[in-house]
């Protein structure tokens, strides 16, 4: 039986040699233990790139002649030089807008994390920010152009107009009358359409457009990793959220969603229901789930969770 | 630190220094560009560093190096665009299988957020012990295997989808 302490990294510790047989055995029952290491040990085959140390240092050892002290000036690649300039013109244009800023009308709301903080836009358009970060806009110029940078994660209730623009992290998202959210993980942003259509530019690949129902996850270098299904609702805007006849992978896509968990099931089962999902209630959300589809399933951790027949 | 001290550290650290910074950017000519940038960082403090404390110093100094200016480029690595195989004649058909699972866990590893790549691959290419890894990157054991499972679950969910 794996123990209660031993569930969180498992796989980590599959892989380092140090489960029993036994805990081996049960964790197959989870994840596809031969195809995962055939993966890892095709990977463990990548040689890292050719390095001769002894080459490499007769290019240092040109450089310094006495401790504590680098003595030859580099030369400048034409890739250092770019990036001097790039930071030059960069020091220059927030010097600039240090000065034009004062000047400016900009306004900056604040979430705090303990409770949404609903901030109402000129055009009457409403920004709910969730938990901590920020928004930031020049009320002036409002009407005639609608951009907002962000911080954080917000839901956004657009009202019709001009075209609004959100300045994000990773992406610029544009759109017309709409309702939709940004969230904020590790590293990636993920944009979820509820009404109207998203427009996701300034990216790696490509640009996106979301229709309601469909989100889209970026990561730090604005490359698009995934289209999911999302909620027709942003989950903090209500307590529950209700389906209608809809199969289970998609309920699993929900659960994700709401609990931000994965949740881990074959594609074989294609059941489908109507129920409800209860937002702060993980395992009463299962249950109104499972039973009535006779299915499966176990709450890993608060991170996993696996759906089973 | 002397100058013999300090060529006897750049050969026993430099390739895996050279490594670690491949493993973030998937730039060959960079990582050997920023190696040489970190041990001349490491000889300008030459007289404040102590010998125990180098090794993870150097991982410290590569990353802030790395982090400050190239971050935000896309991570490509051409080194493995292609898999080295050792059989040369096989089946026209298995080898095109092959050169597309080659290419799905290399494009899986280059989506990896970048703390969960770097553990990943030296645990995998460096053979690593989760305790080493966390000794080198000054991290728990903890915090590497929680990477690791991260990795591990990115690379299962391929195989959910492919």
């Amino acid at each position: 039986m794996i123990s209660e302490e031993d569930k969180n990294n498992l796989l980590a510790k599959w892989l380092e040699g140090s489960l029993s047989n036994e805990q081996v055995e049960e964790l197959k029952t989870y994840y596809d233990l031969d195809i995962l290491k055939k993966s890892v040990d095709h990977i463990s085959n990548f040689t890292s790139p050719p390095y001769n140390p002894e080459k490499e240092w007769s290019q240092l050892s040109e450089k310094i002649s006495g401790p504590g002290k680098s003595i030859k000036q580099r030369s400048i690649t034409g890739r250092r030089l770019w990036i001097s300039i790039s930071i030059a013109a960069t020091i220059a244009l927030l010097v600039g807008s240090f000065f034009w800023l004062r000047t400016s009308s900009f306004i900056t709301i604040e979430g705090h994390g303990e409770q949404v903080v609903v901030h109402t836009l000129p055009d009457q358009s409403k920004v709910t920010l969730i938990d901590v970060g920020h928004i930031k806009y020049n009320q002036k110029t409002w009407q005639s152009n609608r951009i907002i940078e962000l911080k954080g994660d917000a839901f956004f209730d657009v009202t019709d107009g001009s075209a609004f623009m959100v300045k994000a992290e990773f992406g610029d998202i544009e759109v017309l009358g709409t309702r939709f959210s940004v969230v904020s993980e590790e590293e990636q942003n993920i944009i979820k359409c509820f009404e109207g259509s998203v427009l996701v530019s300034n990216l790696k690949d490509a640009t996106i457009i979301l229709k309601p129902g469909e989100g889209v996850v970026i990561d730090a270098r604005e490359r698009i990793l995934a289209i999911r299904t999302v909620l027709s609702t942003a989950p903090w805007m209500t307590n529950e959220t209700k389906f209608t006849d809809t199969d289970i992978q998609t309920i699993g896509q929900m659960l994700e969603e709401i609990f931000t968990c994965q949740v881990i099931m074959t594609d074989s089962i294609k059941k489908k229901c109507s129920g409800v999902i209860i937002h702060n209630d993980l395992s009463t959300s299962l249950k109104l789930i499972c039973d009535p589809l006779d299915l499966n399933y176990d709450i890993i951790n608060q991170k996993e969770i696996r759906i089973y027949e | 630190m002397d100058a013999s001290q300090f060529k006897e550290i750049f050969i026993r650290y430099s390739k895996e220094i050279n490594n670690y910074i491949y493993f973030l950017s998937g730039n060959e000519n960079l990582s050997r560009d920023l190696t040489q940038d970190t041990f001349l960082k490491l000889w300008e403090r030459a007289d404040k560093i102590k010998m125990q404390s180098v090794g993870s110093f150097l991982y410290t100094i590569a990353r802030n190096l790395y982090l400050d200016q190239y971050r935000r480029e896309q991570v490509k690595f051409k080194y493995w665009k292609s898999p080295r195989k050792k059989v040369e004649i096989e089946h026209p058909e298995y080898l095109l299988e092959q050169q597309e699972f080659h290419e799905q866990l290399t494009e899986t590893i280059e989506g990896l957020p970048e703390p969960q790549r770097v553990v990943f691959l030296m645990n995998r290419i460096e053979k690593l012990k989760y305790r080493e890894i966390a000794n080198k990157l000054d991290i728990s054991i903890k915090t590497v295997e929680k990477r690791m499972q991260k990795a591990l679950l990115a690379l299962h969910k391929l195989h959910k989808k492919i």
